[in-house]
């Protein structure tokens, strides 16, 4: 089993195997690019920092645990995004993404969703720090719109 | 207080970030994603920052799409990016079609941009949407793959003929309590050849006698799965079924006429069903054997279908050994039971559901279910006035796969509770419901004797039956796995009056009726309209 270097942002770095590390469709793509069997290869990624970039190792070394089962992964997943902060959260989407981690991605992304889940527009704008920048007019023709729209789900 | 002045930071700070991020997209693996000097600084001003601003657009998308329609529009309220985004990102849209919808339609499509799958409604008491603005969604949405639409009558073949011919990569097509014609469902079928599911339920316009045949157009060869619910004229049908080469699944629901020898004709030409599903129709055992044709079929529903016996079902399992899931409601006819199932059970082993609703099995038949059919993985008896305990014991001791269990309306008391404390190893879930003789002690000491098993039970006493279910006429999902027996609903009506919320009460019932329980229950099944007294 191939072995590499990730390098951080902040120049830490963090030594992987390949089966841990192609969970990440870039870095997979890089590495057949490359095709090297090298263990001294370092992959510099100047997006992520350290600290998230150690998360999102942990995350892929549990996602390839195979003495796990589903339900366990799943536990441990649940327990993985609560202990983050919304400014975490968002760093790990944004590395989940740049570097194509699906699964990541969409835990994330969901963890998010969750926290906007049920809510009025002006509670997101409250939890999320975002400031309207509708015109009251602008904002009456959404809701004018948005009269049109039906929610499947109740109908 | 310094509310404008934060404001204006976070936007300019957001200006930045927008900036930063086409730069991200384009020089990828070498471009530093921080924020520079100056953000830095102004998070530090200002404590929490808005983190969500330095998403990607398609994060925010994908954030958007795990939320519901309610919550989307709650979003889009939120600002300008976020309307933007949550706009172009939508897929699936659901609009009011009431005939105002016209003006709206410019700037709905211009924001809902990327639309592939529209549900089109509208409310009984309005007047819908006409041809006019279909034409128009349709050359907005030439990508669109799933159009729905309900109660829109203002609708003409004129409107369907130019939307299949702008949308030709539809994939499926429901439509309901709509008034346009054959000729619009042909130009559909004709210019559709991607068409893979048709539903159609109520489509007034081809009731009338002059209607001309349908199908099958070049969507006969690309359908998959055709669904017909209450149509007059759903013979009209017949060329595209004949024609529907590659067709697995057919739904026939209400529809009148004579199915027999559409279903012969049908059978002669295409072999490629694997599930058919048919309720309240004229079909008899000829039409089941012209089922029989379908060697492959997995799943066969036959609800109240009164006309099908013992001969029919026993020819079709001769030949469809690979059947999976069979649902009989047999609305008391009682012209299939033992001998039927008999032949289902010596013919199909693949058997892994069995739902019998108004059926009356007894032992003979469930005993060799039970040890021919291994693979029996769910088993539902509702209304069954022949289920007892002696028949309970008998499938506990022999079904070995069986996991879920459903017993309604059947005599089965705490003995059969008792037997399957003992029984079906694989259990996993038992649902008793109306069964008068199972107290909830024998419910409590079935649980207790067999930790992981999840016992539901719903008391003796009768629930006021769901208004659908009773007049059989509109519901659509009615044969799920717990299917209820409408034939014993209407009569419980009178009795529901004293109310279950009250568990005292209840269990009084219980106990002054336990000994009658067998005897009650037949005489409530049979529609008796003093069954107040006997409660």
């Amino acid at each position: 089993m191939r072995t590499f270097q990730l390098k951080s942002s902040d120049n830490k770095i963090f030594k992987v195997s390949e089966e841990i590390a192609i969970q990440s469709a870039v870095i997979k793509n890089f590495l057949e690019d490359f095709g090297s069997d090298s263990d001294e290869i370092v992959i510099p990624l100047p997006n992520v920092r350290g600290r998230i970039l150690e998360m999102m190792i942990e995350w892929m070394v549990k996602h390839v645990d195979e003495e796990l089962t589903k339900e366990e992964v799943e536990d441990w997943e649940n327990k993985f995004m609560n202990d983050l902060n919304m400014e975490v959260t968002t760093e790990l989407v944004m590395a989940a993404n740049y570097l194509e981690v699906i699964g990541l991605l969409h835990r994330t992304c969901q963890s998010i969703a969750d926290h906007i889940s049920g809510k009025s527009p002006e509670e997101i704008r409250r939890i999320l720090n975002i400031t309207s920048d509708f015109t009251p007019e602008e904002e009456a023709e959404i809701r004018r719109q948005n009269g049109w729209v039906l929610n499947p789900s109740t109908n | 207080m310094g509310q404008s002045a934060s404001s204006t930071t976070i936007l300019s700070r957001r200006d930045t970030n927008h900036s930063h991020r086409s730069k991200i997209k384009s020089t990828s693996l070498s471009s530093p994603m921080h924020l520079d000097g100056t953000n830095n600084f102004q998070v530090i001003l200002h404590g929490t920052s808005d983190f969500i601003s330095d998403l990607p657009d398609e994060c925010l998308a994908c954030i958007f799409q795990s939320l519901s329609s309610v919550d989307r529009k709650s979003c889009s309220l939120v600002c300008r990016r976020w309307f933007k985004v949550e706009g172009q990102s939508r897929h699936r849209l659901s609009l009011k079609a009431e005939a105002d919808l016209s003006s709206m339609i410019p700037s709905l499509f211009t924001r809902f941009d990327a639309v592939t799958k529209l549900a089109l409604k509208c409310d009984r008491r309005s007047s819908s949407i006409g041809d006019d603005p279909l034409i128009l969604i349709s050359l907005r949405c030439r990508n669109l793959t799933r159009l729905k639409l309900r109660a829109c009558r203002e609708l003409t073949d004129v409107g369907m003929a130019a939307f299949a011919q702008n949308c030709k990569g539809l994939k499926k097509l429901s439509c309901g309590s709509c008034t346009f014609g054959a000729k619009g469902m042909n130009a559909i079928l004709d210019h559709c050849s991607a068409l893979e599911e048709l539903s159609v339920k109520r489509l007034r316009g081809i009731t009338d006698s002059t209607a001309e045949p349908i199908g099958p157009g070049v969507a006969g060869i690309s359908l998959k799965t055709i669904c017909l619910k209450d149509l007059y004229n759903a013979q009209c049908f017949g060329p595209l079924l004949i024609g529907a080469r590659s067709l697995r699944t057919l739904k026939l629901f209400r529809c009148s006429g004579d199915w027999d020898a559409l279903l012969s004709v049908i059978s002669d030409r295409v072999t490629s069903l694997t599930e058919v599903h048919l309720e309240r129709l004229q079909v008899s055992d000829v039409g089941l054997s012209a089922i029989s044709n379908f060697m492959d079929l997995e799943i066969l529903h036959l609800v109240k279908t009164p006309e099908c016996t013992n001969l029919g079902i026993a020819a079709l399992a001769e030949r469809c050994k690979l059947l999976r899931k069979l649902h009989i409601d047999g609305w008391k006819a009682n012209r299939i039971g033992d001998e039927g199932l008999v032949a289902v059970a010596r013919n199909c082993s693949n058997l892994q559901e069995l739902v019998l609703i108004g059926v009356n099995p007894t032992k003979v038949s469930l005993e060799i279910l039970a040890s021919n059919c291994r693979n029996l993985e769910r088993l539902a008896l509702c209304g069954s006035d022949t289920v007892g305990d002696s028949e309970i014991s008998c499938i506990a001791a022999k079904c070995i796969a069986l996991k879920k269990l459903c017993i309604k309306s059947c005599p089965v008391s705490d003995q059969g509770m008792e037997a399957l404390a003992e029984g079906c190893p694989n259990l996993v879930k038992v649902k008793v419901k109306k069964c008068r003789g199972v107290t909830p002690e024998g419910a409590d000491s079935l649980r207790s004797s067999r930790g992981s098993l999840a016992v539901n039970l719903d008391s003796g006493e009768p629930e006021i039956p769901d208004a659908s279910a009773s007049d059989g006429g509109i519901q659509d999902n009615v044969v799920d796995f717990h299917p209820i027996p409408s034939q014993v609903a209407p009569s419980m009506i009178a009795s529901s009056s004293a109310g279950r919320s009250s568990s005292l009460k209840s269990r009084l019932g219980l106990l002054a009726g336990r000994g009658l329980v067998a005897c009650t229950l037949r005489r409530w099944s049979g529609g008796n309209s003093s069954s107040r007294i006997n409660n």
